[in-house]
């Protein structure tokens, strides 16, 4: 793994990648909100320009608001579109799906084949 | 208005009741919200029902608990034991106001200021002043919960905020919280409208919701929930179930189920081609006219709606109705009346010896059996609500003697007649005070002789034909045979030398004026106890028994009828009376001959197939003129373990037995319990079996000595 890059900051959003041979994985921590959803969205779609294969890791986000939510939800989507694939690894925060839960984005079936909520309806059942 | 008092008392006792199980599982788990919750809305539903019927004291008094209980709820207060012990009280005199109907005496006033600063000392001073959101005034009645709520609706909302709603500071994730606190909800976000990555603007809200609501507070309570963004939100409100539709919309059963039934397809054949066809949202989906998203909020919609209409109509037929027992008496009486007057065509019937006549006496008697079944069937009571009274009893007195006792109890469904529930309290709560303080011993002395230091006292209830088995069982030290024999030969209840055997010896603690306890404590000890105990039993026409190991424990066990009301007895003559005994007690019948009385030189006893069994001359007890037949019948009867013969003229048979209770003139007269009406108008007495050997023994006692 030695071109691996890692990439601490810790302005407003909390994030670590780390890449290797087109794949991509972003950890994001603390709190997910309006004031920091465009940085977000650039990380993200960075992200899709970069790799083939993005993996998300939630597990250390505290808080979410719905902007967030829909961002993530617009991320996913956008990646089907370009044919890339990303998913969510790690144990799914107790923020995220409460969220989800009360803003009504938990669905058994979503707009896409594998929808990025459907899982977390999965578990929130 | 007094109606309503009295429907409040009643209802309010029962929430009572409910408190103090809350509370006692509660102190067992002090972190369970839902405990928590249910002790908070039992005080709040008392104390709003309560302002509302004119218990103000009650109210103002229940409102100073519920405040507390708000914190706790709110997580500001930790429940502790404390705090369960001081909500028992509290609990104690919400009764005792409830009881008096608002007039009380001045030391319940002083309990009650201390009861009130006790709980005012619980509040942290943070939380001085900061009042529960609904609590101004407690004495409105205005947030109680008995308050007529609108008719139920089911409506469909389509909530499409600006694009610009973040920027307000509004966050619709709030409003959507504020409908799920209407009724039963379901949201449903639409995020086809989410644009992607690079065109999107973080700071817009693409999302627009479908929301399914069922609701009682009205239509106006849900259109205030948007009142902040009505004027540039897209806000589509329609009713589209309410309580009146739900009988007349039902739809017709569906095509493929008529031609089935009709016989013109059969199942599988339908089953076939249904399985073959593509439901109609993955035809809307795949033609492209419907988006997957808005399948789904339809299908979501339409699932809300069975379940409501479901649980509607699940509600409708648990639904129970509060009946006065007086009424429920009456119709005992009544009941009871008929199976007399039922009784008498059968007869009628039978002497007719008309076919038709017979059918239709014999159909008569199928309904009133059941009828009769129903309707004791509708007094019958789970002894649970017993069962968790006790609960209470051996929490306090074992904190009392500074005892370990754990009460567990099993079978708190089994049903007995509400009267026989009624009487039973007093006897079990005997018992069990017997058990908790003869039974289980100190803390230290049970670990010296190595059981665990907590005490054990079972209760269990379980059916056994037509009676029901109540077993109080407990790990304590045991009934000691010789300290028994010891005691019951000083008090002369028992000659010295007398040889009896253990189930003898168990027995005698019934015997009036009988107590082994060493010192006298406030609770069992003054030799007052088992025997009213037994008498209570046996007025119930039940019976105790006792079985015991030394240091093991004792277990009691009563076996009581399941109804009061009508017994099966057997009918039996003596010259022109009737007379009924118990069929439960009867063991067989066998005759009686001249000669077998002579045989017996005098002596009542009588050969059963080599068996001596002794007879009571009820002709003789009961003082009947007349001349006895040649050959008389001896019924015999089991009593305590003991074959006890009862010589009569003739045995009739089998008869369904409505007691009726022989008025106060009649009351004292020994050897009979009450009576009944027979087929053709004529009083049988029913025998006191009991009291009949009894007598018997003290006379034959009084002979010998």
């Amino acid at each position: 793994l030695s071109d691996d890059r890692q990439k601490e900051r810790s302005i407003k959003v909390q994030y670590t990648i780390e890449k290797s041979d087109g794949a991509e994985k972003i950890m994001l921590a603390g709190e997910l909100s309006i004031s920091s959803a465009e940085e977000l969205k650039g990380v993200l779609l960075n992200a899709l320009s970069a790799s083939d294969q993005i993996t998300l890791n939630l597990e250390q986000v505290t808080e979410v608001d719905l902007s967030s939510l829909q961002l993530l939800c617009s991320a996913h989507r956008t990646s089907i579109r370009m044919q890339k694939n990303l998913t969510r690894t790690g144990s799914c925060p107790g923020s995220l799906m409460t969220i989800a839960e009360r803003a009504g984005y938990l669905r058994q079936r979503g707009c896409t084949g594998n929808c990025f909520w459907a899982d977390i309806y999965e578990l929130c059942k | 208005m007094d109606n309503h008092r009295e429907a409040f008392q009643e209802e309010a006792r029962e929430l009572l009741a409910e408190l103090e199980s809350s509370l006692l599982e509660l102190e067992e788990s002090p972190d369970d919200q839902e405990l928590i919750g249910r002790v908070f809305r039992a005080m709040h539903t008392i104390k709003g029902s309560g302002a509302m019927f004119g218990f103000d004291e009650i109210a103002a008094f229940t409102h100073e608990v519920e405040t507390v209980f708000d914190l706790v709820r709110n997580g500001r207060i930790k429940v502790t034991k404390d705090l369960t012990d001081l909500t028992l009280s509290a609990r104690d005199h919400i009764r005792v106001m409830l009881d008096s109907s608002g007039e009380i005496g001045s030391d319940e006033k002083e309990k009650r200021e201390a009861l009130i600063s006790s709980f005012k000392k619980l509040i942290p001073s943070r939380d001085i002043g900061v009042n529960i959101n609904h609590q101004s005034n407690p004495l409105s009645g205005k947030d109680s919960s008995p308050v007529i709520d609108e008719e139920q609706v089911t409506c469909r909302i389509r909530f499409r905020p600006p694009a610009d709603l973040f920027e307000k500071g509004i966050n619709p994730v709030y409003m959507l919280d504020d409908l799920r606190q209407l009724g039963n909800c379901r949201i449903v976000a639409q995020i086809s409208e989410i644009p992607c990555l690079e065109d999107i603007n973080t700071e817009s809200c693409y999302t627009f919701w479908d929301i399914i609501l069922t609701t009682n507070k009205g239509i106006d309570a849900v259109k205030d929930v948007f009142i902040f963004t009505e004027d540039d939100s897209e806000i589509l409100i329609d009713i589209i179930d309410d309580e009146n539709s739900l009988d007349n919309k039902s739809s017709y059963k569906k095509l493929g189920d008529i031609l089935v039934e009709r016989g013109d397809l059969s199942q599988e054949d339908l089953q076939k081609v249904l399985n073959a066809q593509k439901r109609v949202g993955e035809m809307l989906i795949e033609a492209g006219v419907s988006r997957p998203d808005q399948i789904e909020s339809a299908l979501i919609e339409q699932q809300h709606i069975k379940e409501i209409r479901q649980t509607k109509q699940l509600s409708d037929t648990v639904s129970s109705i509060r009946v006065p027992s007086e009424r429920l008496d009456k119709l005992v009486d009544l009941v009871g009346e008929l199976v007399t007057a039922q009784s008498l065509l059968s007869q009628t019937a039978a002497d007719e010896n008309n076919p038709r006549f017979l059918v239709i006496a014999e159909e008569v008697e199928r309904l009133i059996t059941e009828l009769r079944d129903n309707t004791m069937s509708i007094r019958m009571m789970p002894i649970g609500t017993t069962f968790s009274k006790f609960k209470r009893l051996v929490r306090d007195l074992s904190k009392e003697l500074g005892k370990e006792i754990e009460l567990t109890t099993d079978g708190a469904e089994t049903e007995l007649d509400k009267t026989v529930i009624e009487k039973l309290n007093d006897p079990l709560v005997h018992l069990i005070r017997n058990s908790i303080d003869h039974g289980i011993e100190r803390p230290d002395i049970r670990k010296a002789s190595g059981k665990a230091t907590q005490g054990q006292i079972h209760l269990s209830a379980v059916h056994s034909g037509g009676n029901v088995l109540i077993k109080i069982t407990d790990d304590g030290m045991g009934l000691d045979t010789e300290t028994i024999r010891k005691k019951a030969s000083e008090k002369g209840i028992i000659q010295r030398d007398s040889e009896l055997s253990e189930k003898e010896l168990f027995s005698l603690v019934f015997a009036p004026g009988f107590s082994t306890a060493a010192t006298v404590t406030n609770l069992s000890g003054r030799g007052v106890g088992l025997d009213v105990v037994k008498k209570a039993i046996d007025a119930l026409r039940g019976t105790i028994d006792i079985c015991s190991t030394k240091n093991i424990g004792t277990t009691i066990t009563l076996k009581m009828p399941l109804t009061l009301a009508i017994i099966e007895g057997l009918l039996v003559k003596i010259g022109g009376d009737s007379f009924i005994a118990p069929l439960s007690v009867v063991e067989e019948c066998v005759e009686l001959t001249r000669e077998d009385v002579a045989r017996a030189y005098g002596r009542h006893l009588a050969h059963v197939r080599g068996q001596i069994v002794p007879y009571i001359r009820l002709r003789e007890n009961f003082m009947i003129n007349g001349d006895t037949p040649a050959i008389e019948q001896i019924v015999i009867i089991n009593i305590d373990g003991h074959r006890v013969g009862l010589v009569v003229d003739n045995v009739i048979g089998e008869h369904q037995t409505v007691i009726k209770s022989l008025g106060n003139v009649y009351k004292n007269i020994k050897g009979i319990s009450g009576a009944t009406i027979l087929g053709d108008g004529k009083v049988a007495l029913i025998l006191d079996i009991q009291k009949l050997v009894q007598t018997a023994e003290l006379k034959e006692h009084a002979l010998r000595t």
